[in-house]
């Protein structure tokens, strides 16, 4: 919501674009079939898109609105989400604009009890954490969408209706114009909690609706304060609630509270009543300067997803199929995750590249994702917004007890900081009875390390790459590896080596998403290939060789 | 006592706090403290918890 006055896109510091419905020309093919529909180009819609054109696979891309989302909503980009956008290219944009952060800062009625440090180390190539209001992270993605000529947008242009039939959808579609209809083979659902694809499929999203509710609120100000999530618990602003504050970029800082359980969601959403509650907090931060109102609104903690994210031909990617609170910062995070994942792997499908089992894989890696986060946040939930009688007294005795005993301090350490491992998959190969001492496993994301003068994840080729550790066996790889799998030679005494707990004959296979797809302490160059077939699903590779 | 141990403690004495309920709670939590105090040799130190515990109780 915006201040009486002020347009729903009416923003202190960001000017909205307006995008027009498919007009002229551009109407002459609206009913042909598209081979990917993505529906919904929010930040998920894109990094969709742009990740299966990275595949070289065209899409077209549906939103009912004219515009990007109003207000700022998910600002705490993780770094997995950046090593998305580096391989979509779009990375060099946000960096220079988002604030990244490592430290939180937690306080008990005003004195610090926890300051934590999110890991970090001249090792890593991006912060544990950046800040940066939704519209940013929209408008860079789209300043990449709107030049791919594998893409094609159709703003204001709503899905009224979808059919599933055997070997496609036929979807129907609304714009100011008219209504037609266009089928497609594969269709995305990337359209929000509230998705509509969703509800005309009859999937529901299961789960626990908690009772914390949050107002979040965007507010202007010259506040002179690092980038330094703080959780104010029991303040005097709020007695009995939790507050957070984010700064993020253009002097735009994010406040949270928490309601109690006698604050009617609708009076706390009214502009007065939301003037108050900030003013009472920048109290409570000795902050004495002016302030702008910018944008408000209200957030349940829930935890809600669906079975199954997929549905024959359609897979539901982001919100659309699973809704988590806001602690964990794990919301637009797992939605960038999910488009990646099912960017690379419909691309590989489409491509011939690999088999269509590897799609099966999507739902179990990423709804996993989801119920890990569950896990975490209704830990963090019970903490930060206890609702019963027990919990509530025991959060209380670990704050009081914070003021002296780092201990107790330490729960009211947020837990959002692993990235879920893809332990279980049918697209890794697990470790068989090698030994390895040591090393990432196949399933969690190729750790982080300088090399030469770059970074580990530097020399990472666009598809599947092989790592390995000797001479022979890169060349003998060189000459019989498929196309689009990429052989990496490290040096055997280096640092990178040492942390991957390799010997002469090992070899990692990192898949595109960045995650380790396998891994042996000994192994011939043969073998791996052969290994490469069970992990693109085929019985032998099928397309060119170089 | 790692952050993980206490963890798992701080949960499993809230959720028994729920299953008795408000009224039993400070006699549970008496019998806890005893119970816990019994294991512990050096007195000094559970007088000095003692303390620690009646520190910032002011609502």
């Amino acid at each position: 919501m915006r201040p009486a006055g002020r347009a729903q896109n009416e923003s202190l510091y960001f000017n909205y674009p307006f995008f027009s419905a498919p007009q002229g020309k551009k109407r002459d093919h609206l009913t042909s079939n598209a081979q990917v529909v993505i529906v919904g180009a929010g930040p998920i819609g894109m990094t969709a898109a742009l990740a299966l054109a990275r595949e070289g696979v065209k899409s077209v891309l549906f939103d009912n609105k004219s515009t990007f989302n109003d207000g700022s909503r998910a600002i705490c980009v993780a770094r997995s989400s950046f090593y998305i956008f580096e391989s979509l290219g779009v990375s060099s944009a946000f960096l220079e604009k988002s604030l990244g952060w490592t430290t939180g800062h937690s306080f008990y009625r005003g004195q610090k009890i926890l300051e934590f440090q999110m890991p970090d180390s001249s090792e890593e190539k991006f912060r544990p954490m950046y800040n940066i209001q939704q519209q940013y992270i929209e408008k860079f993605l789209w300043d990449a969408v709107s030049v791919n000529p594998l893409i094609e947008t159709r703003w204001q242009s709503e899905i009224i209706g979808i059919k599933k039939k055997k070997n496609e959808c036929t979807l129907r579609i609304k714009d100011p114009e008219e209504i037609y209809e266009t089928s497609s083979n594969w269709v995305l659902a990337c359209d929000g909690a509230h998705s509509s694809i969703r509800k005309f499929l009859g999937h529901r999203l299961k789960g626990e609706n908690y009772e914390g509710r949050y107002v979040i609120v965007d507010i202007k100000m010259e506040h002179d304060y690092p980038t330094i999530r703080r959780a104010l618990f029991d303040p005097d602003c709020r007695r009995g609630g939790t507050v957070l504050i984010h700064k993020q970029p253009d002097n735009i800082w994010r406040i949270d509270y928490q309601l109690n359980d006698n604050e009617k969601t609708q009076q706390a959403l009214d502009e007065n009543n939301v003037r108050d509650s900030v003013s009472a907090v920048l109290k409570d931060l000795n902050y004495n300067g002016s302030w702008e109102l910018e944008w408000w609104s209200v957030y349940s903690a829930n935890t809600l997803a669906l079975d199954d994210y997929r549905d024959g031909r359609v897979f539901f990617v982001g919100d659309s199929a699973h809704i988590v609170p806001i602690f964990g910062v794990r919301g637009l995070n797992n939605g960038f995750s999910d488009a990646a994942n099912i960017g690379w792997k419909l691309g590989w499908v489409l491509n011939n590249k690999a088999g269509k089992e590897l799609l099966n894989s999507y739902s179990p890696e990423r709804r996993g994702a989801t119920i890990d986060v569950f896990y975490n946040s209704s830990k963090s939930s019970k903490f930060m917004t206890p609702s019963t009688y027990g919990w509530k007294l025991m959060r209380d005795a670990a704050l009081s007890l914070a003021l002296k005993h780092k201990f107790a301090g330490e729960l009211a350490n947020p837990r959002q900081f692993t990235p879920y491992k893809y332990s279980e998959s049918t697209a890794i190969i697990k470790d068989t009875n090698e030994n390895f001492l040591g090393g990432p496993k196949p399933g969690e994301l190729l750790p982080e390390i300088t090399i030469d003068a770059g970074y580990l994840t530097d020399l990472l080729g666009e598809g599947f790459t092989i790592l390995c550790f000797n001479k022979d066996t890169s060349k003998k790889l060189d000459e019989i590896i498929p196309d689009g799998i990429s052989v990496v030679l490290i040096d055997l005494l280096s640092r990178a080596s040492k942390l991957l707990s390799v010997e002469n004959k090992s070899a990692y296979i990192v898949r595109p998403d960045g995650y380790i797809a396998a891994r042996w302490k000994n192994i011939t160059p043969e073998k791996i290939i052969q290994e490469l077939y069970k992990l693109t699903f085929k019985t032998e590779m099928s397309h060119d060789r170089k | 006592m790692t952050e993980n141990k206490i963890e798992i403690v701080y949960e499993a004495i809230a959720d028994k706090i729920d299953n008795l309920g408000e009224e039993k709670a400070k006699l549970f939590l008496a019998k806890l403290s005893l119970l816990l105090a019994n294991k512990i040799e050096d007195t000094s130190f559970v007088l000095n918890a003692i303390d620690d515990a009646a520190l910032s109780l002011n609502q």
